[in-house]
């Protein structure tokens, strides 16, 4: 942009930032009008923030919700093009800004994230589906993954418990998978164990076959057949929940 | 041609009970760009059953930055991709400053303002290898005003090349709002660069104010404009309903484009009714 600004410009600024902050309208032909473009836009951000982060509105009073969203619109600038995106941009800038509340909430960011990759699996570009058949061996052929996933460590358990009961007694490790059901395109949470976890990992990976996996389970038990009892357990719980759609096609 | 704005609320029943028969419908394209999934197939849906006339939200002509390349280039790759009819914007902007705002802000009415569109537009046009179609837009306030409407308009118009989408529900609103004569107004328009029509309901706040909310029935005086710009057109150019809140059943709907249809089949084929 020019570094020397015509009045029409600089009013344009000067109306954009009494947008965003509320603060210092400009003079306008109505100025009893002005005020209404800054509460449309407000509204539409807040709409679009409380329906992308329910929880986390929830947890908060109604006061600091509206901090939050205020502090963020005042002191980032949009990028996205698509509102549909802003969510994103409101959680990466609370990953860098001190979040607006007297109280800590230990799992902020975690939450955030975990709110937003509910809109981001749903919402996500389709991947590319090897083909596979439905019917196939467990302990032979290839497993094919469902790509449309992601794997979410935690350190308190935002997935299950309410978010005003978690206490430092809660802090741990845990897993939470978000994927898009292959057949009704919709997004499921599993939480997983860490063996789950580095076995679905695999699977992304590379071809896998039940063997590969063995080695997984290796570093957590000795017992030969507990380890493939638990192998073909994995399978059949992720070929329930939609983590693994099949198996690899066999050109017959 | 009478189309409607489709929308993920309405999805279902527009789909699959046959209770709505637009000739087209349209979509903000931001709303559907590198999206997969679920809407991704209604999506093929909709654009297998109707053609796509594309509206959007986020180019801002206006913008004292000039416009965002890169988002062009992805919108003219969506309108390959989608087979599109047509891609029409707004006259205004929702950018500035270096961050979207997300909503339809007035241009002043100045002369500075004239070149910067002008020049904007220009770029945008030589990027998609096509025409833009600008709607007119609803404004409550002006920044600035140093000339009327008619003639920012007209001026933007005539240097740019570019084409025009009359919003006759604009028209409407900024004629309560700002004290002129609707009919008089779109006389003043460049009728003969006009490519698409919107009409739309709004909310009457009070007496003096009227905001663009799309969220109600078209009311009478927004007829009877619409059938004063046919009359002035005196040629087919498709007609848009516009609902995006407090949406009601789709009977409803229907039976307002039917009164559309009516109006242009009244005007264009006098002889007919
Ligand atoms: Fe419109």
């Amino acid at each position: 942009m020019n570094a020397i600004l015509n009045p029409t410009e600089k009013s344009q600024i000067h109306f954009g930032q009494y947008i965003r902050s509320g603060k210092n309208p400009p003079k306008t032909t109505v100025s009893d009008n002005t005020h209404h473009y800054r509460e449309l836009v407000y509204s539409v951000i807040m709409d679009t923030m409380s329906n992308a982060y329910p929880i986390l509105k929830n947890f908060l009073n109604a006061k600091e919700w509206e901090n939050a969203v205020q502090y963020f619109f005042e002191n980032h600038k949009s990028q996205t093009e698509q509102i549909w995106k802003l969510p994103f941009e409101f959680y990466e800038f609370y990953l860098e800004n001190p979040f607006p509340t007297k109280k800590i909430i230990p799992f902020l960011n975690e939450l955030m994230y975990f709110e937003w990759l509910e809109i981001e699996v749903f919402m996500m570009e389709d991947l590319e589906f090897l083909p596979f058949s439905e019917k196939g061996n467990p302990k032979t052929d290839v497993l094919i993954p469902n790509p449309e996933i992601k794997i979410l460590p935690l350190q308190y358990p935002i997935h299950n418990k309410a978010t005003k009961k978690i206490t430092e007694k809660d802090k741990g490790q845990y897993f939470v998978s978000l994927h898009r059901d292959y057949y009704d395109k919709q997004v499921k949470f599993n939480e997983l164990s860490l063996p789950f976890v580095e076995m679905l990992v695999l699977l992304n990976e590379q071809e896998t076959t039940f063997i590969d996996l063995y080695p997984i389970l290796k570093k957590y038990e000795s017992d030969s057949e507990k380890i493939s009892e638990q192998i073909l357990e994995f399978i059949r719980f992720a070929l329930e929940n939609n983590l693994i759609l099949g198996y690899k096609k066999t050109r017959n | 041609m009478v189309g409607i704005g489709y929308r993920k609320e309405f999805s279902k029943e527009f789909l699959y009970d046959h209770k709505i028969h637009p000739d087209f419908v349209e979509v903000a394209p931001e709303n559907w760009l590198g999206v997969g999934g679920y809407w991704k197939q209604e999506f093929k849906k909709v654009r297998e059953k109707y053609p796509l006339f594309l509206h959007g939200l986020s180019l801002s002509i206006g913008s004292p930055e000039g416009v965002d390349i890169d988002f062009v280039k992805k919108i003219k790759a969506f309108i390959e991709e989608t087979g599109a009819v047509l891609y029409s914007e707004h006259l205004s902007f929702s950018k500035v400053d270096n961050a979207h705002l997300y909503d339809l802000l007035p241009i002043p009415f100045t002369q500075d303002a004239i070149d910067r569109v002008v020049e904007n537009i220009l770029i945008v046009q030589d990027l998609l290898g096509r025409r833009l179609i600008l709607e007119n837009a609803s404004y409550y306030t002006l920044l600035k005003q140093e000339i009327s409407e008619p003639e920012f308009i007209n001026e933007i118009v005539r240097r740019s090349d570019c084409e025009m989408l009359l919003d006759v529900n604009n028209v409407y609103v900024n004629s309560f709002n700002h004290h002129y004569d609707a009919k008089e107004f779109i006389s003043k328009m460049p009728l003969e660069r006009v490519k698409y029509i919107h009409i739309a309901g709004h909310f009457k706040v009070n007496e003096h104010l009227i905001i663009d909310t799309h969220g109600a029935e078209i009311i009478d005086p927004v007829y009877d404009l619409l059938d004063f710009t046919l009359q002035k057109l005196q040629r087919e150019v498709p007609i848009l309903l516009e609902r995006d809140f407090n949406i009601p059943e789709l009977e409803v709907l229907e039976s307002e484009m039917t009164q559309l249809r009516n109006i242009q089949n009244k005007v264009l084929n006098p002889m007919i009714v």
